[in-house]
């Protein structure tokens, strides 16, 4: 459906694309144009290149200005707009004397909107290698990144690797390539270990955990280095952390969980990945047994700093460890909590989600609007929802490209030498389309991401049930073998945690929050369990 | 343990009041020191005021260097002085014991009330001892600090600071000012110190230090002859009490535990 629509608009900007000419251009238009356009007088320039589009009759300049329609319309921030000649002039083909430019201007265009879909679906259709050879290889390289990310997205990693790879290494996307092929080998990774095939999960990992450590490479680890490369390569920052991050889970897919506690104590506390690191790390915790550890992981998590965050697993694992030690008081208060707090949304969330009567632009608000009435049916969504939807990177990347869009029909409008011209009608008609788009895309991904959080919590409901049973199972063995049912009468309480050294601090615990603890609690818990029962 | 909470807002730093606690679990917290002070070197500079002196009040200017042996014991050198550093004055000619001229080069100093009810209403003079100040000290002592803490101010601010005690002992040369308005060196007696004080970190490089010392020694000035009374010797137990406010820098020591990251 949504494929429909985005050939829909491309066949809608190649029809403007190839409207033909109904008169004669006055001789020498053509020049004034450029004259114009060399003069920075863009929105002058722009009028005359599309006069001369539209009436040369000669096909060399018609296809010179198409070009610098495009080129003057994306000089003047109106990316949407120059979109629309820039793939004028990339689906005509080799035949067309500007067709590489038209290429990489549709790859600036993508830069600028952060589009990442749209555009990499249209290069791609049109990919042709032979062609793309002669052109600049910074711009091929960000032409190979874009297919690599639309293939993986369709899950084809084997040609999504081929394009990753062709990623010049002096291109400023380069280390976002090599993440992308990381994260292909994680999920290959992944895909094996459920297949169960051992030797090829650790060898997809390992290429993964190779790549990731080639990213953190490009930092020298000396700040000069750091600096240079924060300098070459895009968001090369943010990828820094995300490697450490995905080392962590890749050795967690490996099994090695000491590794993984690692890396994912390297996350920087309070940052943007933390909270994610918080509970992966207490997962580690766990499969090392080291409960106490994983039960301080989740009460930084469980903490009113992160109050509003949505992680439903989080108390089904603290219920889980509970479980493991024999305190099944405690572990049905976890699933209390999570009863309490994420099944009791299910029916207002089934009701939004499958609601038929909404339409995708209803959706879209969730999304594009910073404050929702009252009588917007968006409004119905928890707070913890919304807000674990709004922290989907692709969100801002929507609602910069609403801004833009918003940004270019004012301009539009404003622009006096266009007022009454065909050209202005045109192009509000390309921005008036692309955010009727927009918003149908916004809102298909809020319905999407509606459903996915219910089936989440539908998932995880079930978990419950089934530790909820396993507890009744336990405590009547209890009952059978003549022991209290009260966990304090059985077992002792664990010393507190050993003090490496002088350097440490000690502090205990007494119910108040102290911001600069939070990601160093460690639990003591009863061992509660009859002997023999783990 | 060394917990020292100066919650000078009531409420806790995160607000929202935390779940009973299961009587089958503790929370911990064990977390690196954020200002580990062990093998560093600290030097100070302070300003300081005597508050104890019954007869007299006067100022200092103190530099100390502490080494940390480790986060509890540190050595400190300090040296104080309360006059233009090695200045005398101008030596009257054929005094004994010699006489100086020069009052600007204290850094302040007057008598209290006290002294002027003892001068003017008691028709007494106080003894040339009791009069004795401090000119320069330079002694060495051990500090002790058992107690590290964190405070919170309205909940914006979060600090750490360590409170400390300090004993030592060194030498200072003291002074009195006679009748004639002269300055008499009084030679360099042994001092005993004892002071506590604390330290608040600022960065991991420094901290301001409040410091409150005592200075004890044995004054044992010469009364010169007057018509009534012979010359003769006092000696008095003195102890100056001097609070002092300073800078710390601290340098040294173990890295803190940070892993390089590059973001």
């Amino acid at each position: 459906m949504r494929r429909k629509r985005i050939l829909a608009l491309f066949a809608m900007l190649s029809t403007l694309a190839a409207a033909s000419a109904s008169a004669q251009a006055p001789a020498g238009l053509i020049n004034k144009a450029v004259e114009a356009y060399n003069a920075g007088d863009l929105a002058r320039a722009a009028l005359l290149f599309y006069e001369v589009r539209m009436t040369d009759t000669v096909a060399g300049n018609r296809a010179q200005a198409e070009y610098y329609l495009g080129q003057s319309l994306f000089k003047m921030g109106m990316y949407q707009s120059a979109l629309a000649y820039f793939n004028a002039v990339f689906v005509a083909g080799p035949a067309h004397p500007y067709y590489l430019k038209g290429g990489e201007g549709l790859i600036n265009v993508a830069k600028a909107l952060r589009d990442d879909t749209l555009i990499p679906s249209q290069i791609n259709k049109y990919y042709n290698s032979q062609e793309f050879a002669g052109m600049d290889p910074m711009a091929l390289s960000r032409i190979n990144f874009y297919v690599g990310l639309l293939l993986y997205r369709q899950e084809k990693y084997g040609e999504s690797l081929a394009f990753l790879g062709a990623v010049d290494p002096k291109s400023s996307i380069y280390a976002k390539a090599l993440f992308l092929q990381a994260i292909i080998h994680t999920r290959l990774g992944v895909r094996y270990n459920l297949a169960g095939q051992e030797a090829q999960t650790q060898q997809e990992y390992d290429q993964a955990i190779k790549l990731f450590e080639q990213i953190l490479d490009l930092s020298g680890h000396t700040k000069s280095r750091a600096t240079r490369a924060l300098a070459t390569y895009e968001d090369i920052q943010r990828l820094w952390q995300l490697c450490t991050l995905n080392l962590a889970r890749s050795y967690y897919g490996k099994g090695d969980y000491a590794k993984a506690v690692v890396y994912y104590a390297r996350i920087p506390r309070f940052s943007q990945d933390w909270a994610d690191a918080l509970f992966e790390i207490g997962w580690s915790f766990y499969m090392r047994q080291e409960y106490g550890k994983s039960l301080g992981a989740l009460h930084t998590l469980h903490s009113p700093r992160f109050s509003d965050l949505f992680h439903p697993e989080s108390w089904i694992l603290k219920a889980t460890i509970y479980f493991q030690v024999c305190l099944y008081d405690e572990s049905k208060a976890a699933l209390a909590y999570f009863k309490d707090h994420y099944e009791s949304q299910l029916p207002d969330l089934k009701a939004i989600a499958t609601d038929a009567s909404l339409t995708n632009e209803q959706y879209a608000s969730l999304l594009l609007r910073d404050q929702l009435e009252a009588s917007d049916p968006m409004s119905k969504v928890p707070l913890m929802i919304r807000k674990a939807i709004l922290a989907n990177p692709r969100v801002e990347n929507f609602r910069h490209f609403l801004r833009s869009l918003d940004k270019e029909a004012k301009a539009i409008a404003d622009t006096s030498e266009w007022k009454g011209s065909r050209l202005a009608e045109e192009l509000s008609g390309v921005v008036t389309v692309q955010r009727n788009l927009l918003e149908k895309t916004a809102g298909g991904f809020v319905k999407t991401n509606l459903i996915q959080t219910f089936q989440t919590i539908q998932g995880f409901v079930g978990h419950a049930k089934m530790i909820q049973l396993e507890i009744i199972t336990r405590e009547r063995g209890l009952l059978k073998a003549n022991l209290s049912i009260k966990a304090e009468e059985r077992g002792k309480l664990a010393p507190r945690p050993h003090v490496p050294d002088e350097t440490w601090n000690y502090w205990p615990f007494r119910q108040e929050y102290w911001e600069d603890e939070l990601g160093f609690f460690q639990y003591t818990v009863r061992r509660a369990c009859p002997e023999g029962q783990q | 343990m060394k917990k020292l909470y100066i919650s000078i807002a009531s409420i806790a730093l995160l607000s929202a009041p935390a779940a009973a606690q299961s009587p089958n679990e503790r929370v911990h917290v064990l977390q690196k020191r954020d200002y580990s002070v062990k093998n560093k070197f600290e030097v100070s500079a302070f300003g300081g005021l005597s508050i104890d002196d019954i007869f007299t009040q006067h100022y200092s200017a103190t530099l100390s260097l502490d080494y940390h042996l480790d986060e509890a014991f540190a050595l400190e050198l300090m040296w104080m002085t309360c006059k233009v550093p090695f200045a005398l004055g101008d030596k009257v000619e054929g005094s004994d014991p010699a006489e100086y001229k020069g009052d600007n080069l204290r850094f302040g100093n007057h008598y209290t009330d006290a002294y002027d009810e003892v001068k003017n209403d008691a028709k007494l003079s106080p003894s040339n001892a009791d009069l004795a100040m401090i000119n320069n000290f330079l002694g060495l002592s051990v500090q002790f600090s058992p107690i590290y803490g964190k405070w919170t101010l309205f909940n914006r601010t979060l600090g750490h600071a360590d409170f400390y005690l300090s004993a030592g002992g060194g030498v200072a040369s003291t002074e009195f000012k006679n009748a004639r308005g002269n300055w008499v060196d009084t030679g360099v007696y042994f001092v005993g110190t004892f002071g506590l004080g604390f330290r608040i970190f600022l960065a991991r490089w420094f901290a301001i230090r409040l410091d409150v010392r005592d200075f004890t020694f044995a004054a044992r000035v010469e009364r010169e002859a007057s018509a009534s009374v012979e010359a003769q010797v006092d000696t008095k137990i003195r102890n100056t009490m001097f609070v002092m406010l300073g800078v710390s820098f601290l340098f040294g020591g173990e890295a803190p535990v940070e892993i390089w990251s590059p973001y």
